[in-house]
């Protein structure tokens, strides 16, 4: 049997079940038959770049830590994975 | 119901440089959608319009993947809120041959479409500029729809001919057609 994942319909809150292959896709609610989305991200691409924003921000931290010490660096880790995480929610 | 005709123009603007447009166009000239595909989105997500003036959404086509290589499209009516079902790209049978299936809202494959012939598509490949033919059928090989790019180096026209027996959903065969001229009409481009 192929692996689902379960998550809960955005328009009635029913639980949904869905082919694992299905994530980030839509499928109709079994209950309310309304066209909800299967949340997360199951993509080779997404998973490349969310890596790549890991490293990227860990590697500013570390040279601003080495160049000016951990407060600048503390900061500027936290705005900008704040800023990472923004532009996430955006895309 | 803005989809109950057999014959569609779809016309894509090749030149537009942020995003590009389409407009879906009766027999008769008249607007029968428009939709207005956003630039640098990661995820394809086009919506389709009833008239310019974006007022009325009538379907939606979204990505489940950022790569389009062998990316399966969602097809939502968005008056019902119902998803009709998806069409998934043939990643690399694609790369000889178009091809893409076309997928109920079970995801189970209902209809094929493909490039009208593999010596066609391999020559269109190596010279530019050839328009394509596509024709869609059932998995019981009954033809659906054909769609014909029309010669044209500068606008992009698919003519989409629908079988008046047809039984799949016409404004999945629109989705369709529409997703040709997004993404195998900018790959061309």
């Amino acid at each position: 049997m192929a692996p689902t994942v379960e998550f809960h319909c955005e328009h009635c809150d029913s639980l949904c079940r869905a082919a694992k292959s299905m994530v980030g896709g839509i499928i109709n609610c079994k209950e309310c038959g309304q066209a909800t989305e299967v949340p997360g991200m199951n993509d080779p691409a997404w998973r490349m770049l969310n890596m790549g924003a890991v490293i990227f921000v860990a590697g500013i931290t570390t040279l601003i830590y080495m160049r000016a010490g951990p407060t600048p660096a503390l900061i500027v880790g936290v705005v900008l994975f704040a800023l990472l995480k923004l532009l996430s929610l955006a895309l | 119901m803005p989809f109950d005709l057999t014959s569609y123009t779809i016309r894509r603007k090749i030149l537009t440089i942020l995003g590009a447009k389409f407009h879906v166009y009766r027999p008769d000239g008249s607007v029968a959608a428009f939709s207005k595909q956003k630039a640098f989105k990661l995820k394809e997500d086009i919506r389709l319009f009833t008239d310019e003036t974006m007022a009325t959404e009538l379907l939606s086509i979204q990505a489940r993947q950022i790569i389009d290589f062998a990316a399966a499209y969602d097809v939502v009516d968005s008056a019902e809120g119902r998803k009709l079902g998806a069409a998934r790209r043939k990643g690399w049978s694609s790369i000889f041959r178009d091809s893409w299936e076309v997928l109920d809202e079970d995801d189970q494959p209902i209809a094929k479409l493909k490039e009208d012939s593999a010596l066609a598509a391999f020559v269109r490949r190596m010279i530019g500029l050839i328009p394509q033919t596509f024709h869609l059928r059932g998995m019981d090989g009954k033809p659906i729809a054909t769609l014909r790019v029309r010669f044209n180096p500068f606008v992009y026209k698919l003519d989409v001919e629908l079988d008046p027996d047809c039984e799949l959903d016409s404004r999945l065969v629109l989705a369709v057609g529409v997703l040709l001229a997004a993404i195998e009409g900018r790959q061309k481009s």
